[in-house]
């Protein structure tokens, strides 16, 4: 407990020594507001943002649209991922689509949803289901499929069905690595929810930001950048927190990066 | 004796190698245990002596032969044999008493009322009081007991064990086989015991099964007739020397190379 007060103090301290450099720096230096602004301007930009550019509704739409988007794909990616481990003829024909559709930069795609589902939200949900899908998909895969040898043979001398195993033993010894995934897959779910709000939204963080850099309101875009920024760290906190609990077999002495 | 237990006649194994040769690992093997005996397999490792158990409980095929359990034919897992592996191989998501469990949650019998059957094999093998535990919170000799637990709580006929206190060290080890006495005596079972351990098959058992190097052939089956209840010092009586000696004899290539 002390040793953690200590690192949050070390940390702020570290922080507002950032803070003060960049702020003093930009002094020093004379970077115009446009290129690079203060953290004291981006301080001022955000409380306008939230009382003036309604930053709470639209971040609460970027959330959403984020957080079905993960959950979505999350359960699809665990589902397909279970199913392919699992059986031999999944893997031979879909393998290939996953490996190909892996390595396709999906933002790509952004356009292509807009044409097929139109501006609403389910083009965006769906945009953050395509980038939240493969991490998971492709650890679950993994974690389904390297289960221990021993303990496949433990279960099976106890003359567990095929079904048993797969519940009782793969799934928990999966856990780990779907949760590896869902690490990755969260992250990117705020960077697909942005990316589609920049091409088919009309509230969200993407178009504030897009917004507010045309107007060249750049501490605003900045400002935009901190919720986003605060949003995801607070969605990956959230994450390890339920890995933590339910993975506590784990989590007693390895490195934990939150 | 009365009636036998298992049946091993003229079993034989073959693996076939990455190169599609054939290689045999255990060659025309026969014996018979019976109710209530502790009989212990002892050799070189890569004899086939763990090939051996895990075909007799059903987890690997045979290639020619036969094994019978009460006269039934062996031909894969079966609900009356319990098996201890070399490692505990304990669900770390489970507690202590979970573990122990798992075969009832597995054969799909009532949970609950096996729960008391459970807490009782656990006091017998010293882990009262860890029930909650989980196998991370135990150490090595005390994951072994829980797994012991595992393997006798649907109550099997025969307790097959491959090696269970090789990963060990010694002085666990030796307590760990005074307690598997004590286990055996209390709970009645007939045990099948592996091991490379020549003063460990004979500290344990009625009859050891001394197997050759690859492929594995019976080289002579000895039986012990050292008195019960067996103590430590007894490894220091002439008895117990001339038994490892006898044993010993039949692995030359240990004695040669010895400085």
């Amino acid at each position: 407990m002390r040793k953690k007060i200590r690192n949050i103090i070390q940390f702020l301290i570290g922080f507002i020594g950032l803070l003060l450099l960049w702020q003093a720096s930009i002094h020093v230096f004379d970077v115009p507001f446009y290129i690079l602004p203060t953290p004291y301007e981006i301080l001022i930009a955000l409380i306008d943002g939230f009382y003036q550019n309604d930053f709470l509704l639209h971040a609460w739409v970027t959330l959403s649209e984020a957080l079905s988007g993960f959950v979505l794909g999350s359960i699809c990616g665990i589902i397909i991922g279970a199913l392919v481990s699992q059986f031999r003829i999944l893997q031979k024909t879909l393998l290939p689509y996953i490996v190909a559709f892996q390595v396709l930069p999906k933002v790509a795609l952004a356009p292509l949803l807009v044409i097929w589902f139109g501006f609403g939200m389910q083009t965006r949900v769906l945009m953050v289901m395509m980038l939240t899908l493969f991490p998971v998909l492709v650890n679950s895969l993994v974690g389904f499929s390297s289960v221990p040898h021993q303990q496949i043979e433990l279960m099976y001398s106890l003359t567990a069905s095929r079904w048993q195993i797969f519940r009782k033993l793969k799934i928990p010894s999966a856990l780990p690595l779907i949760f590896s995934g869902l690490h990755i897959a969260i992250i990117q779910s705020v960077l697909a929810a942005v990316v589609a709000e920049f091409i088919a939204a009309e509230r969200g963080l993407g178009v504030m930001n897009l917004k507010l850099v045309f107007d060249f309101d750049i501490p605003g875009s900045f400002a935009t950048l901190v919720v986003l920024a605060t949003m995801a760290t607070l969605l990956y906190v959230l994450v390890a927190w339920i890995k933590n609990r339910t993975i506590f077999w784990l989590n007693r002495d390895e490195f934990n990066p939150v | 004796m009365g009636d036998v237990l298992i049946e091993v006649k003229r079993l034989s194994k073959t693996y076939q190698t990455q190169k599609k040769e054939q290689l045999l690992a255990i060659k025309e093997v026969t014996f018979k245990i019976y109710p209530g005996e502790f009989v212990s397999v002892v050799g070189p490792s890569g004899c086939g002596k763990s090939t051996l158990l895990k075909i007799i409980g059903g987890l690997l095929p045979k290639t020619s032969g036969d094994i019978f359990l009460e006269n039934q034919p062996v031909e894969g897992p079966r609900k009356d044999i319990g098996i201890v592996f070399q490692e505990p191989v304990l669900l770390p998501w489970r507690t202590v008493l979970e573990n122990t469990i798992l075969p009832i949650e597995i054969q799909r019998l009532d949970v609950k009322a096996y729960e008391s059957v459970a807490i009782k094999l656990l006091e017998m093998v010293g882990l009262e009081g860890f029930e909650n535990k989980y196998p991370f919170e135990l150490s090595g000799g005390m994951q072994q007991r829980n797994a012991i637990t595992r393997a006798l709580i649907h109550d099997p006929k025969i307790l097959l064990m491959d090696e269970p206190f090789g990963a060990l060290d010694a002085m666990t080890r030796e307590q760990m086989n005074i307690e598997l006495l004590k286990i055996w005596r209390k709970s009645q079972k007939t045990i099948f015991f592996i091991t490379h351990s020549i003063p460990e098959a004979i500290f344990l058992s009625d009859r050891v099964i001394v197997f050759s190097q690859r492929p594995g052939t019976i080289a002579q089956i000895i039986e012990t007739k050292l008195p019960r209840p067996r103590t430590l010092e007894m490894m220091n009586t002439e008895a117990f020397g001339k038994l490892s000696k006898k044993i010993r004899e039949h692995f030359p290539f240990k004695s040669e190379t010895a400085l």
